[in-house]
């Protein structure tokens, strides 16, 4: 029971993160299209992005993994 | 879990019934904070480290120059300290025998804790009691105020918990996922098969150096916005 609630638990926050990320990169692309001189601001930029978005999918991995040693 | 699991006590120590033992992570961060001193101490005598200390202040001035518009110099050398603190914590775990620091609740709980009461104190010293206007937004009408001002003190006090839980589940779960990776190398049965969990080691060995870097950055980047935000913001 505890394996599938971390599964669960997990799996929902890996689908959001995802979601999240795609939205994230696709922005950037378009607005490296539309402003290319800009690259690199948006690069920096899209990878800040990316560590915060990444972290809530990490709380739910270290909720998952408490679930299963719970 | 990491923050529960039990680490090899190397020497005992208590103090009041306060548990000191030294572990292998208190070790390692020794280690780290000797060669944070001994970097920003020796650039002094040396050219060569002094061009590599150059380019490290000129790239966290770039970056965490602006959101600090006065009293730079008295921050900036914290920012340093803690940027090099954490980025060399986060590294010192894909050193063979070591154990990264930062992939424990207690360490990175302390920094957002230091972090926490920094801004604060930055926001007194700035404002006086005057501070204390951080927890009432501009523009709002007094009857909302009772629920505005604890959705205020909620917002405050999560920032070093996000701060801490942040940088420990990034750095545990690079931990984590790796060692499963391992435990794939061993279980293969077909000799060939081994090589592929081997690779993938290699490869999030590769994304844990840029995964250490990001959380050094961030980490400290939000320090600095904390700090600037006390220091003139919303007042």
């Amino acid at each position: 029971m505890n394996a599938i609630g971390a599964g669960i638990s997990i799996a929902l926050a890996a689908l959001g993160v995802s979601f999240s990320l795609a939205i994230v990169y696709f922005k950037t692309l378009d607005s490296i299209t539309r402003q290319p001189d800009l690259l690199g601001s948006f690069r920096v930029l899209m990878f800040i992005g990316f560590a915060f978005i990444e972290a809530i999918a990490l709380y739910a991995l270290v909720v998952s993994f408490s679930i299963i040693n719970s | 879990m990491a923050a529960e699991h039990v680490q090899t006590v190397i020497y005992h120590l208590a103090f009041h019934g306060v548990n000191l033992d030294v572990t292998k992570p208190v070790i390692v961060m020794w280690v780290v904070s000797a060669m944070v001193f001994l970097f920003l101490t020796v650039a002094n005598f040396f050219s060569g480290v002094r061009r590599v200390e150059r380019f490290l202040f000129d790239f966290i001035h770039d970056a965490f120059g602006s959101s600090l518009h006065t009293k730079k110099t008295i921050w900036f050398s914290f920012l340093v300290t803690l940027f090099l603190f954490i980025f060399l914590c986060n590294l010192s775990g894909l050193v063979p025998f070591s154990e990264s620091p930062t992939s424990g609740i207690s360490v990175t709980a302390a920094m957002a804790v230091v972090v926490f009461l920094v801004s604060q104190l930055v926001g007194v010293y700035c404002h006086g009691f005057r501070h204390l206007k951080v927890l009432v937004p501009s523009g709002i009408p007094v009857i909302m105020l009772p629920f505005i001002i604890p959705l205020e003190l909620i917002s405050q006090l999560a920032r070093p918990f996000s701060l801490a839980i942040r940088l420990f589940a990034n750095m545990f779960a690079g931990h984590s996922v790796m060692l499963i990776f391992l435990g794939l190398i061993t279980s293969a049965t077909f000799p060939l098969l081994k090589l592929l969990p081997f690779a993938g080691v290699v490869l999030l060995s590769m994304f844990e150096i840029f995964v250490a870097f990001i959380q050094a950055f961030i980490f400290t980047y939000l320090a600095s916005f904390y700090i600037s935000d006390a220091a003139h913001g919303a007042h």
